[in-house]
């Protein structure tokens, strides 16, 4: 036999990234490009450390105080986690309610607008003044902002469901509740993660904002902190890692959309 | 057939129908009240295939959702094997325009669907489901997810679906109202095909006159709102019917009856 | 030794055993029971706390009994209503402010007062000139809700014969004050002089134009115990034992003021540079009320007195209620 043919081997792990980097190069040199400009301005006009710190000085920070600003990112997520979580467990049923009982929903959407409607920076206050100084009013100030998105998205989700399906499985013999664990439920479930990803970047703001209001650990705390001691490094660095916690959360729920819901994913790739 | 399988629900493939009197009105929010059907009443013969034609809003999809029971007859009855329909009815299979196919869930879990919701043994159902997939070319794209599959192959799995319980009324609303017109006329082969083959009770309602004659024994004509039954033809054509059907001169002219018909009401017009 | 008399030994070591060890858990239990006690400041750390961190590093509280916490706070207002709400029992803040609360109703007292004068001023930078409060006048000021020498602006240029209505005040978080005057949006800024004055003139390397308000007339009762009556009412010997505690924390701090910077660096968890936590201490000191042949803390009806005019006349409370409830000297005793 002549030359056998080429064996094509998957692209290795370099490859991959490789194509990864390229793919997204625009991004990363623009990104790469305001970095530089920022340091290279920021020493130009001698702008003082306290008012912008160059990028190396924020990453030289970042690195000294590692100890100190995980300490105090574990201390934000936690809230985040936990006001996040609750507003799920509420929510999600919230929304089920709405969506089967008509008088549930006139009774709950006005509750909810008004309630979406008030800075959650007016009501934590109040919340630290009921329940002090412990995790709780930040837990609670992140699962009021998250909550509405979540509801939203849900009722919306669960409404999308087509007349003629719902006729469908009603003529094989579904009740109610068939219908809503075999239809309703798995319709609603990419419009249910699209707001649940809208609602993990709220809790990030609402624990901050709790912070702001009362508290002896996290991000916001250390913010401040930072500028109660002019410590500007510290202060961009702590918006650096609360940055980085919301990409970081955001990408674990939309990971989760994967796994759980792998066909949307599949019609949304899907080229003619 | 092996004989493995045990006894698949023995339901009958084939039930007779009666609408008397059928009146339907319901409430919109936007035109008030609208008088749907008026003193409708036909029979069907059990294994008969029967099509309805008529102009757009007369009513015949709303009589099809009387018969299947989803939704109530403000007055007259309806009986279905005898029974009078009082609420969804079991025996029904249907297939409506849009496939309305479960996005999350694979084509052949789709198809088991009605079992699942039945609460029937899947095991005994699930060569049934097979052989309905083959015996529309789809066998191969059992794992497949709807998205991944073109208009027509939906509406082939939504017929499959209907059918894998072994309905004895088969009710189908336009079902090829969406597909081009080559792959309707494969589907009304593959309609015809399988109707042969299980003889259940069909009907069928559809905008094309031809579709309704090359298909059905009889062929009903509605009129426009409020819709009722203003002729009822007899299909006398051998079966099964193929492409040289469609040139028979008999053929011909049961289209061009039904379309004078319509012209007579005004639904046609040339002026 | 004979029989009997090793005999009366043994049981004497006996009884001497049983008793030790029946009465051991107890007195171990009795030191174990602390007492705990949580005083949140209404700031965060800074070098105007170290006397009180003094006195837990060294073991003073320890020693009284108490198990205390030292927590941080972000803002007067919120700690007074915590206190008012049960929510906390004692906090460490301006008495003015408690001053203030007690007008509108809340349950809440003075037990110790620290700083007569609370050291605040309005600093600029060299190049504008701040010689007297007339200065002032067609400058710009960043005002804050909450911030001290905001609610008493109006005071202050009443006493002084200034018009206000020739100052800009421009509205901003409290937080951005500082940046705000640092880039000069803003002329002048009020400050604390124990506190933020050190850190800004160590981070900027400015020598800042520095205008005490206790010079000219604006004497604001400082750093204080507040109480919650409920709390006063149950429990006096704690408090008594808390304020016998601290006077000696500042007595050690008046005495060492290097020492207790230290001690408060070791203290806290973000660190703070070491030579401005000494300047805060220094002038945290300096000011500090003890008064000859007296607690450190006691508090003087006139100084009270005084004060409730300074504050009525000016509009900053509404309403003057009876002297006996916004003061008391009861647990210095």
């Amino acid at each position: 036999m002549s030359t056998a043919a080429p064996i094509t081997l998957p692209p290795s792990a370099g490859t991959r990234a490789w194509a990864w980097l390229t793919d997204q190069g625009a991004a990363i040199g623009i990104i790469v490009l305001i970095f530089v400009l920022w340091e290279v301005l920021t020493r130009a006009l001698s702008v003082p450390v306290y008012i912008l710190p160059t990028p190396s000085v924020i990453f030289v920070k970042i690195y000294t105080d590692l100890g100190l600003l995980m300490e105090n990112t574990w201390a934000t997520a936690q809230e985040v986690l936990l006001g996040f979580g609750l507003s799920v467990v509420v929510g999600i049923p919230l929304a089920v309610a709405i969506v089967y009982s008509r008088l549930f929903e006139r009774v709950a959407f006005p509750l909810m607008v008004s309630l979406q409607t008030v800075p959650k920076v007016a009501l934590a206050p109040i919340l630290v003044m009921w329940f002090g100084y412990g995790i709780l009013p930040k837990v609670l100030v992140a699962f009021l902002i998250s909550f509405f998105p979540i509801v939203m998205n849900t009722v919306i989700g669960m409404r999308s469901t087509e007349k003629e399906m719902i006729y469908l499985v009603q003529s094989m013999g579904a009740g109610d509740l068939q219908t809503f664990v075999k239809v309703r439920l798995p319709k609603a479930l990419p419009s249910i993660f699209g707001g649940l990803k809208v609602g993990i970047g709220q809790a990030v703001i609402g624990a901050v904002v709790g912070e702001f209001i009362a508290a002896e650990k996290g991000l916001g705390y250390l913010q401040l902190i930072a500028q109660v001691r002019l410590d500007t490094p510290l202060l961009f660095a702590s918006v650096v890692l609360l940055s980085l916690m919301g990409v970081l959360l955001f990408n674990i729920v939309a990971w989760v959309e994967r796994l759980v819901i792998p066909w949307h994913r599949q019609i949304t790739e899907q080229t003619e | 057939m092996s004989g493995t399988s045990e006894a698949v629900a023995p339901s009958r493939a084939d039930v007779p129908v009666e609408v008397s009197g059928v009146t339907k009105y319901y409430r919109t929010a936007k035109s008030g009240t609208v008088h749907a059907l008026d003193e409708v009443s036909m029979s069907f013969k059990p294994g008969e295939f029967v099509s309805i034609v008529g102009p757009s809003g007369c009513g015949k999809s709303t009589l099809m959702m009387l018969i299947s029971g989803l939704i109530p007859v403000s007055s007259g009855t309806i009986r279905v094997a005898g029974k009078e329909v009082r609420g969804p009815v079991r025996e029904a299979g249907i297939v409506f325009q849009r496939d309305v196919l479960l996005d999350w869930r694979s084509v052949l879990s789709n198809v088991m669907l009605p079992i699942e919701i039945k609460g029937l043994n899947p095991a005994a159902y699930l060569r049934k489901a097979r052989e309905l997939l083959h015996s529309v070319g789809l066998a191969e794209f059992e794992e497949k997810y709807p998205g991944e599959l073109s208009g027509g192959m939906r509406q082939r799995v939504s017929i499959c679906r209907a059918l894998v319980q072994q309905p004895g009324l088969l009710l189908m609303d336009e079902p090829f109202g969406a597909l081009d017109a080559l792959t309707r006329e494969q589907m009304n082969l593959d309609v015809q095909r399988m109707w042969l083959r299980d003889r259940n009770t069909v009907l069928f309602i559809t905008h094309s006159i031809e579709e309704a004659v090359f298909l059905s024994d009889r062929v009903a004509v509605m009129s426009a709102r409020p819709g009722t039954i203003t002729e009822v033809l007899n299909i006398d054509l051998a079966r099964p019917r193929g492409a040289g059907t469609r040139s028979d001169r008999k053929f011909v002219e049961y289209i061009e009856r039904i379309r004078r018909h319509f012209f007579a009401q005004g639904i046609l017009s040339e002026s | 030794m004979n029989v009997t008399r090793r005999g009366f030994f043994l049981s004497g070591l006996l009884a001497a055993v049983a008793l030790s060890v029946a009465s051991g858990p107890a007195t171990a239990q009795a030191v174990a029971a602390k007492e705990k006690v949580q005083v949140r400041f209404t700031w965060k750390l800074k070098g105007e706390y170290a006397p009180l961190f003094v006195a837990l590093d060294k073991g003073y509280f320890a020693a009284e009994g108490l198990d205390v916490t030292l927590a941080e706070g972000q803002g007067a207002q919120t700690v007074l209503r915590l206190i008012a709400a049960g929510t906390e029992n004692i906090g460490y803040g301006p008495a003015v402010a408690a001053a203030q609360a007690v007008s509108q109703g809340m349950p809440v007292t003075v037990a110790a007062l620290y700083q007569t004068k609370a050291p605040m001023g309005v600093i600029s930078f060299p190049d504008v000139p701040l010689t007297g409060p007339k200065d002032l006048e067609g400058k710009r000021i960043g005002i804050s809700v909450g911030e001290t020498f905001t609610d008493m602006l109006e005071p202050f240029t009443k006493i002084n014969n200034v018009d206000l209505s020739k100052i800009t005040r421009i509205q901003m978080d409290n937080s951005a004050r500082t940046s705000q005057f640092l880039s000069r949006n803003v002329d002048v800024m009020s400050v604390y002089l124990s506190n933020e004055l050190p850190v800004l003139e160590k981070k900027t390397g400015v020598k800042f134009n520095v205008m005490r308000v206790s010079n000219h007339g604006l004497n604001l009762l400082g750093a204080s115990y507040y109480v919650s009556s409920e709390f006063a009412k149950q429990k006096p010997e704690v408090l008594r034992k808390l304020l016998k505690a601290t006077a000696k924390g500042y007595q050690d701090a008046m005495k060492d003021p290097k020492g207790a910077a230290q001690i408060m660096g070791k203290h806290m968890r973000v660190k703070e540079d070491p030579a401005v936590l000494v300047a805060q201490v220094r002038a945290t000191v300096e000011s500090t009320n003890a008064p000859a042949g007296k607690p450190v803390g006691w508090q003087e009806e006139a100084q009270w007195k005084n004060q409730l005019n300074l504050l009525m006349t000016t509009g900053a409370i509404k309403e003057r209620k009876d002297l006996k409830l916004y003061y008391t000297n009861e647990f210095l005793k």
